[in-house]
């Protein structure tokens, strides 16, 4: 198996392979993480919306930025408290969910609030209750949410776009690299070597080849968005162990799409 | 008893619905200890044949033994042990790993043999190299070596899991007439050792070399 990884790694043909999956599993990585950066830069948003309020209209702060973390169930919703947690139970974003009552005059009125632990986890909530048919609004301006609703969706529709491309594109390089092997897989073959046998060495060539990209990939992606969390000042929340996880799921499929195609070929017939 | 034996063996190939007929109803028989030239116009099936010798191709019908056991019947499974155990094959292009040594080459069909543990796989491959003067170029990569000796190193490899049955297709294809008769050579004290040699060959040089000339014409062995 050893001579196997060494031959394909020493064909010089296959270099431009392992640059070309290096350079993709940077674009990919950079790209799963495009959310942070979005998140980073709409927290820097917020806060600068809330220091510019403090200036002007002296508001205490705390409640300001509370605000943003607050939704306010609609008057013409007649779901009661007790409802409203049975149906938020086990949510990890709720926090607090409190009531106030304001008495005008002769009437009283009361409102429900439900208290998240971030502003962003005010969209999730919004929908997953809009579902429920019970109709909430944001107590901060409703544009802000709506714009960062945008810009996220955009930044999904660019994660699974490249995840895809990433599949392709390793397909190619998969097919690429076996075409080139293809007379040695034969001479297997005609050693005798069993199906499952030769199964094993392409699962073990384009690993190999793909391996080296995957890991260089992660190195390379972390120390470049090191370096971008830097320059705009924003903390990176990675999650690497899910990242490894993507990375090898995209590796692992052209990996099995090939090695059933190349099974599959009549190699004498 | 004969190495291997062909009853009514009939082949055929159909491309965009036109028949192909390769070999017709053949019957033959290999013996151990010989050493066979089967010639033929381009095209005529020997490559087909050698296929079906060594268990790469099927007969579309008829039967074929190796060792008196039917070859039609076996599993994927069961062929590739045949072949592993008792086929050599050698090639015009000789089909070498060009990023393994010749060391690495020759030991390629040894890993699935496990009659040969570490230290048998070692002393195989030196014995083999040894048997084919190619002592000077254990660690050479087969870019660096010249077609002749490219050809050897394929023979060595071909004998790795000491099989009793040689098939060749136009194995001096590519070579010069000194290296075609050492080539030759070799082939035929294989033979004299008790193998079973059959080689392909356009080359009229075979003819000294074989106990046995066989002419593919028209899918007929005469
Ligand atoms: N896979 C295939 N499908 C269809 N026809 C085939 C196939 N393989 C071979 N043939 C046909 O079978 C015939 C015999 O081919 P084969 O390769 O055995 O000839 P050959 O005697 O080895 O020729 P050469 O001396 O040129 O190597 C040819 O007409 C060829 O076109
Ligand atoms: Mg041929």
């Amino acid at each position: 198996m050893l001579n196997e990884i060494k031959s394909t790694l020493k064909n010089k043909s296959n270099l431009i392979y392992i640059i070309i999956v290096i350079i993709l599993f940077i674009i990919l990585n950079i790209s799963l993480n495009l959310k942070t950066f979005i998140d980073s830069y709409y927290n820097y948003q917020v806060e600068n919306y809330i220091n510019e309020a403090i200036e002007m209209y002296s508001i205490n702060y705390d409640e300001l930025v509370n605000s943003f973390k607050t939704l306010q169930l609609s008057d013409s919703t007649n779901t009661s408290v007790e409802d409203l947690k049975e149906i938020l139970n086990g949510k990890k974003q709720v926090k607090n969910i409190r009531t106030k009552e304001v008495n005008y005059g002769t009437s009283s009125a009361n409102y429900i609030y439900i208290e998240l632990n971030d502003w962003k986890d005010c969209i999730d909530i919004k929908q997953y209750l809009d579902n429920r048919g019970i109709d909430t609004y944001y107590q901060a301006e409703e544009t802000f949410y709506e714009n960062y609703k945008n810009v996220r969706s955009y930044s999904n529709i660019i994660k699974y776009f490249s995840i895809i491309i990433a599949v392709l594109i390793f397909i190619v390089v998969c097919n690429n690299v076996i075409k080139n092997e293809i007379k040695d897989i034969k001479n297997l073959v005609i050693f005798g070597y069993t199906k499952r046998k030769i199964k094993s060495i392409i699962f073990i060539k384009l690993f190999s080849i793909t391996f080296i990209g995957f890991f260089l990939g992660i190195i390379i992606s972390q120390l470049f968005l090191y370096l971008i969390a830097d320059i705009l000042k924003i903390k990176i929340y990675r999650n690497i162990i899910r990242e490894i996880i993507i990375n090898l799921i995209i590796i692992i499929i052209p990996i099995f799409i090939i090695k059933t195609r190349t099974l599959n070929k009549k190699f004498f017939k | 008893m004969s190495k291997i034996e062909i009853v009514n063996g009939y082949k055929e190939y159909i491309k965009n619905k036109e028949k192909i007929v390769v070999l017709n109803n053949i019957n033959t028989k290999f013996e151990e200890g010989k050493t066979y030239a089967i010639m033929g116009n381009s095209g005529s099936g020997k490559t087909t044949l050698l296929n079906i010798l060594g268990t790469l191709d099927v007969l579309t019908s008829g039967k074929m033994l190796i060792d008196s056991e039917e070859i039609l019947r076996l599993k994927e499974n069961e062929k590739a042990y045949i072949r592993m155990k008792k086929i050599g094959f050698i090639f015009q292009e000789f089909y070498l790993n060009q990023y393994m040594t010749v060391q690495e080459n020759i030991m390629q069909p040894m890993y699935i043999n496990k009659e040969y543990d570490k230290t048998a796989k070692k002393q195989r491959t030196n014995e083999l190299i040894e048997m084919m003067g190619l002592s000077q170029r254990k660690k050479h990569y087969p870019k660096e070596l010249s077609g002749g000796e490219q050809q050897r190193v394929a023979i060595a490899r071909a004998l790795a899991n000491k099989p009793d049955i040689i098939l060749a297709d136009e194995p001096t294809g590519n070579l010069d007439k000194n290296n075609e008769q050492k080539i030759f050579e070799i082939l035929n004290s294989l033979s004299k050792n008790g193998k079973c040699v059959i080689i392909v060959s356009h080359s009229n040089v075979v003819k000294k070399y074989a106990d046995i000339i066989l002419n593919l014409e028209e899918g007929k062995l005469k």
